[in-house]
């Protein structure tokens, strides 16, 4: 009779598996969890960190220490990266409630932001690329 | 009509229009039609013209946005396929990370001030350049307004995705992480999906440099905070 359940228990096992390593949407299902879990700890301890960076800094070491394999997450990762926009796009038509910023402050910080970007680009390439250059030995 | 109704009804628009707009920009790749632009456009439009209050609008839409935290956690899926080449470059990789979270704070602060922009706006500012999930809670400890940060950083991701090459002609960056940096540091997600462009190594340094950006910066704001009381 063990046996039998041994099997069974084995077998479902192997099919969670092999769902969970194809299945973008058990995946999905996976980090929303983690994530939850996440906001839990945060809460209960009152960490002053989110909990989406504590669970991805769990799941980064679970992942380094091989307790878990990285394709039960890979095609999940992949879903939801490429869907950021959606998930930001109501948050970001908040903007409706500014009107205040079609004004001259709106005009101001859409120049901040034009001139700014720019810079934070060139400065932070050429400050690589010098250190690129004063590393002793060059592979690339 | 029913709020629940109209609830439905938004969350309906909001995923129709976005994958509406992704087709279109599969098909026509311009930067004025990335879906991030024409979803928020085309759906604030809408709003407005049908007078919808924006807590109408959230009500059947903030799932999506709850969303966020499980794709922030996500993460670190790219960055540990990447730990290769994090371990053997982390001193480029670090150097990049910290010199753009400096430049960017700093000429946003900069800027702030010259313009004489209020306090709030100013911190709604401040961290435009990382990626928008970590770019809000940053705001959020700020004191700044996580939805005016929200757009500010697609703003900042958009214009630097759409003129980086040619500002990358400009400079003899004869490193591939340099390069990485370029398009991670100043254009975000979008920026990313450049560098992709351009090449493997370049992809992969950007999408590194974005979340160890984002990382970086939220802890020490939080230590800041913490500081100053």
């Amino acid at each position: 009779m063990t046996d039998v359940m041994n099997l069974a228990i084995s077998k479902a096992c192997r099919t969670a598996r092999w769902h969970l390593s194809r299945n973008w949407w058990l995946q999905a299902v996976l980090f929303i969890a983690i994530w939850a879990l996440g906001e839990a700890v945060v809460r209960q301890f009152s960490l002053p960190i989110p909990g989406s960076v504590l669970g991805m800094g769990a799941l980064l070491a679970a992942l380094e220490f091989r307790w878990i394999s990285v394709r039960w997450f890979r095609r999940g990762a992949r879903g939801l990266l490429a869907h950021l926009l959606l998930f930001l796009t109501p948050a970001m038509l908040a903007v409706v409630n500014h009107r205040e910023l079609i004004s001259l402050t709106g005009l101001k910080l859409i120049i901040a932001v034009l001139i700014g970007t720019p810079l934070v680009m060139i400065g932070t390439a050429v400050v690589v690329e010098i250190g690129f250059r004063l590393q002793p030995s060059r592979e690339h | 009509m029913s709020t629940e109704f109209q609830a439905v009804l938004w969350a309906a628009v909001t995923l129709g229009v976005y994958i509406a707009a992704s087709r279109l920009y599969r098909s026509c790749r311009v930067w004025w039609l990335s879906p991030l632009l024409v979803t928020w456009v085309l759906c604030g439009v809408l709003i407005v013209v049908f007078h919808t209050a924006y807590r109408d609008y959230l009500r059947g839409t903030s799932w999506l946005v709850s969303l966020i935290g499980p794709t922030t956690v996500a993460f670190a899926i790219p960055v540990h396929e990447n730990r290769a080449l994090i371990r053997k470059h982390w001193v480029l990789l670090l150097i990049g990370t910290v010199a753009g979270s400096v430049i960017s704070f700093g000429s946003a602060w900069a800027l702030a001030w010259l313009f004489h922009l209020s306090p709030e706006m100013q911190a709604s500012l401040l961290p435009r350049s990382i990626t928008t999930p970590f770019a809000i809670t940053v705001s959020q400890n700020l004191g700044g307004l996580p939805e005016l940060t929200a757009a500010f950083t697609a703003i900042t991701g958009l214009f630097g995705a759409a003129i980086g090459e040619g500002v990358m002609s400009w400079l003899p960056l004869r490193s591939s992480f340099a390069r990485g940096a370029f398009f991670g540091m100043g254009a975000h997600g979008a920026g990313v999906a450049k560098a992709r462009e351009i090449g493997e190594e370049e992809g992969a340094v950007a999408g590194l440099i974005m979340v160890f950006a984002g990382l970086l910066n939220v802890l020490a704001v939080v230590v800041f905070v913490h500081f100053r009381g």
